[in-house]
């Protein structure tokens, strides 16, 4: 079944009418990771946003279709409740609320999407900061964002994005901002929950290295232009786009450098 | 938190000490005789010096400002020289009739303030933003003295819907028995509520006076505060999660934008102590700021010494209470960073 | 106390911002340059301050465009004559608030250690003060005279700019141990010449506009309060004061006038200085 399939869509700046997107069209199945990749300025994160209906002040989008489950959700007015979305991001603390407990953050999440009461949602929240592998989730649920560590703070984001149930998960660059160790958990821990729950995943990244451990499947952002999709495995070994090429190249030698250092 | 607690009180005491000191070395280092210049250009040598032995200002510099801290540390500001009484008792009488203005001024500058900044955030960039960004403006290119004469002239002497500037009751009437010494609350306290009443509207055109020109300060805070709250990953979250949007407003915007206006309002009431030494006098308020005037006007700078050294130190306290009470609403400072 | 808010963040890395028209900007600018022309020509075809051309109290007339005060001056031609006065003063306590300010917030970025220590102590001290407080009590022990108060009003402002160009000042100061400047053995005051220098410029600009402001609206304040300018100066702030009583006995326009003249002036003020510091936070 097809989680999310997004038809042409373009994004442009309302005041200039200058294009941000043009005309991107993906589809992500049900348990499969799908990478969008590119550089910063490509548009990737605009995809992300514009999907979960929360484009930035000034950013218009003036084409494009979203289907979940088959369902057009295009009218972003009820798109996040209906549809079961959810979405972690580049920053996990600045992405909490620093005035309230993690625990009353999900559980509120829990209640809005689930329709628990307030204790049961509690209850709930604390449930899912233990199935993120958060060691005392009782503890956990009563601190603040800035007591915890920042991947600490990603996985109580993931144990959110759970509350709600999602169809699909869109991560934009969720490991840029972590320590390498820990990036490598964040994303074992978003192939379990896509193995448990048969969600799919949008994964924004400028990180091919992310891409080849966990995509399914690859689509190549230039500019606002989807230039190339396709199995990863097979996008990898036979780039057929000049710019997918140069990714990769550059890629490369950045490991190259790592290794070295 | 203690440490936290420990560091202000620390703070603020230093300041208070350095604000000691600057007034004292402002009033006597600079140039200019104080003893010539409070008996005027016709006062004979002899009797410029009989004064300056009297106020001990030929003793060396340091015996003086060890004396002058000496008094402080003993609520000893000195002797006002154009009444003869002490410069504490003076200005302690007046302080809660200018405690009471300042703090209504605060409270029509929150009133104001507060919700035209929460419209001109969420209205950003359109009209009504413009409006209440010209109307910043304007609260705060007004001079105070010019403000307080337009609101006499169109809401007393044309509208007839307040009092006159004749100061905080109308003329014959008792005040309500002193507890604390602010009217509209003593009036409460004793159950004199004419006196209240009255109180109130004598209180409106000054604390409006004050109020409007600080409330366009409010304004800017609150809008910025809002605005850069909108724009935070927290917002993004609940909005990316459907949380709906009066929650958002409510639970996340104005709860983290608070404690940036928080620090404002400190900031704020200082504003309002400086104006109150002009609308004091065109209000006929007896007040500190009153009493200023009286010295300015008589030269008597034991009196303007104390009274600077006053506002610093309400000043200082102020900004320490919104200190505090910060560390109580901020979990970032109360309970300090990472345990984990 | 805080400094001035961060200049804004963009929320998504990829959002480009679409240049802005600026029509505040262009009235402020407006205004401003209307008054500078206004108070250099105006002198020459209004009358002079203080011939008494009417009889006392006249309203507002064709003759008379702002009326006539009590001794029957023309309120037009005082407030004419007082553009320039009152500008001059604005203008000479910020450029003296900035020149004093600038040098010592640089040198206490550069010395660093117990003499910056000190120096920011100070500048507490004079933030924990109302400004227009400060430049009273200053004014007033210093003697009251013309120069004086553009002294005192100066030092009532002084903390915000050290505070502004000691900050970049630091950041240049970690961005030169990086950068061959120090190797190649460039002097302090060089560095301060070539970076600081133009990069405080424009925070330096929003602050003086402000100060400008700040001051003509403090000469006004002090001038109720019997000192700074006494009458019978043709100056805004003194012909407020001198109107003031009359306001309750009906002669509205002694004082309204003046008064407009401070707040446009003041308001054009704040507009250039609003939009110089960008997005208005």
């Amino acid at each position: 079944m097809t989680r999310l399939s997004i038809e042409s869509l373009s994004v442009e700046v309302e005041s200039s009418g200058a294009r941000i997107l043009d005309d991107v069209s993906l589809t992500i199945g049900a348990g499969e990771i799908v990478g969008l990749v590119g550089e910063s300025g490509s548009g990737k994160s605009m995809t992300s946003l514009a999907t979960m209906g929360i484009l930035p002040r000034g950013l218009r989008a003036t084409s494009g279709r979203f289907l979940v489950d088959g369902i057009d959700v295009t009218d972003a007015a009820n798109r996040s409740v209906s549809s079961r979305f959810a979405m972690i991001f580049q920053n996990p603390r600045d992405s909490l609320n620093p005035l309230m407990r993690v625990g009353a953050q999900i559980a509120r999440m829990v209640s809005l999407h689930q329709g628990l009461d307030r204790k049961a949602a509690q209850a709930e929240a604390v449930d899912l900061l233990g199935r993120v592998h958060i060691a005392d989730p009782a503890a956990a649920a009563r601190k603040y964002p800035h007591q915890l560590s920042g991947g600490m703070c990603q996985r109580v984001m993931v144990a959110m994005a759970l509350a709600c149930r999602p169809s699909l998960l869109i991560a934009d660059e969720p490991t840029t901002a972590l320590d390498v160790t820990v990036q490598a958990q964040i994303l074992d821990l978003i192939v379990e929950l896509v193995e448990q729950t048969g969600c799919g995943v949008l994964l924004v990244t400028h990180d091919l290295g992310v891409v080849a451990e966990t995509c399914d499947r690859v689509n190549v952002l230039y500019r606002g232009d989807l230039v190339e999709h396709g199995a990863t495995a097979e996008v990898f070994a036979n780039p057929q786009h000049e710019y997918t090429r140069y990714l990769l190249e550059s890629g490369r030698e950045l490991e190259v450098g790592d290794g070295a250092a | 938190m203690i440490r936290y607690l420990l560091r202000r009180v620390g703070i603020s005491l230093i300041t208070v000490a350095g604000l000691a000191l600057v007034v004292f070395l402002v009033v006597r280092i600079l140039p200019g005789d104080a003893a010539a210049a409070r008996l005027g250009p016709e006062a004979s040598p002899e009797d410029i010096e009989a004064l300056r032995a009297k106020l001990g200002l030929d003793q060396p510099l340091i015996v003086q400002l060890g004396d002058y801290l000496w008094g402080l540390l003993h609520g000893d500001l000195g002797l006002a020289v154009s009444t003869g009484r002490p410069v504490a008792d003076e200005l302690f009488a007046r302080l809660p009739a200018t405690i009471e203005l300042a703090v209504a001024g605060l409270l029509v500058a929150l009133v104001i303030g507060f919700p035209l900044g929460m419209l001109a955030a969420s209205r950003r960039g359109r009209a009504s933003d413009a409006i209440a960004r010209v109307f910043a403006v304007l609260g705060s290119s007004m001079a105070p003295v010019w403000l307080g004469l337009l609101l006499i002239f169109g809401l007393y002497s044309v509208a007839r819907i307040f009092p006159g500037p004749v100061g905080r009751l109308p003329i014959g009437m008792p005040p309500p028995e002193h507890i604390t010494g602010m009217y509209v609350l003593d009036g409460l306290l004793t159950g004199n509520f004419a006196a209240t009443g009255e109180a109130l509207r004598y209180l409106a055109l000054p604390a409006l006076t004050l109020g409007l020109g600080a409330s366009a300060a409010v304004l800017k805070m609150v809008r910025s505060a809002m605005i850069a709250t909108a724009e935070s990953g927290f917002v993004r979250t609940a909005r990316a999660y459907g949380v709906p949007g009066r929650e958002i407003l409510w639970r996340d915007q104005l709860r983290n934008a608070m404690l940036q206006v928080l620090t404002a309002i400190g900031l704020v009431f200082g504003f309002l102590l400086g104006g109150n030494v002009i609308v004091e006098r065109l209000f006929s308020w007896p007040g500190m700021g009153r009493v200023a005037y009286d010295a300015l006007g008589s030269n008597d700078l034991e009196l303007l010494q104390g009274y600077a050294l006053i506002i610093g130190v309400i000043y200082i306290a102020l900004n320490f209470a919104v200190d505090l009470l910060y560390g109580v609403i901020d979990p970032r400072i109360r309970l300090g960073g990472r345990s984990s | 106390m805080t400094a001035p808010a961060a200049p804004m963040r963009a929320t998504a890395t990829e959002s480009r911002r679409p240049r802005r028209r600026r029509p505040f900007l262009v009235v402020g600018t407006a205004i401003i340059g209307a008054l500078v022309v206004l108070g250099a020509v105006g002198p020459l075809f209004v009358a002079d301050p203080a011939a008494l051309v009417a009889p006392g109290f006249q309203p507002p007339s064709a003759e008379h465009l702002f009326g006539t005060d009590s001794y029957g001056r023309d309120i037009f031609a005082r407030s004419v004559h007082a553009i320039w006065i009152d500008l001059a003063l604005g203008v000479s306590v910020a450029v003296l608030a900035m020149i004093v300010g600038s040098a010592v917030g640089v040198l206490s970025g550069y010395i660093g250690g117990r003499f910056d220590d000190v120096v920011m102590r100070l500048v507490d001290i004079l933030m924990a003060f109302p400004g227009f407080i400060l430049a009273m009590i200053l004014l007033v022990s210093i003697g009251d005279s013309i120069p004086n108060l553009a002294i005192a009003l100066a030092v009532a402002q002084i903390a915000p700019f050290v505070r502004l160009v000691r900050a970049k000042a630091l950041s240049e100061r970690e961005l030169e141990y990086v950068s061959a400047a120090r190797v190649s053995g460039s002097r302090w005051y060089r560095t301060a010449y070539r970076h600081v220098l133009p990069n405080s410029i424009r925070p330096a600009a929003v602050q003086f506009t402000l100060v400008c402001g700040y001051s003509i609206l403090n000469v006004a304040g002090l001038a109720y309060l019997g000192v700074g300018i006494h009458p019978p100066t043709a100056e805004w702030g003194v012909m407020v004061a001198e109107g003031a009583a009359n306001m309750l006995t009906g002669q509205w326009w002694t004082a309204f006038f003046p008064g407009l003249m401070i707040a446009i002036t003041v308001m054009a003020l704040h507009f250039i200085g609003d939009e110089l510091a960008g997005d208005p936070r």
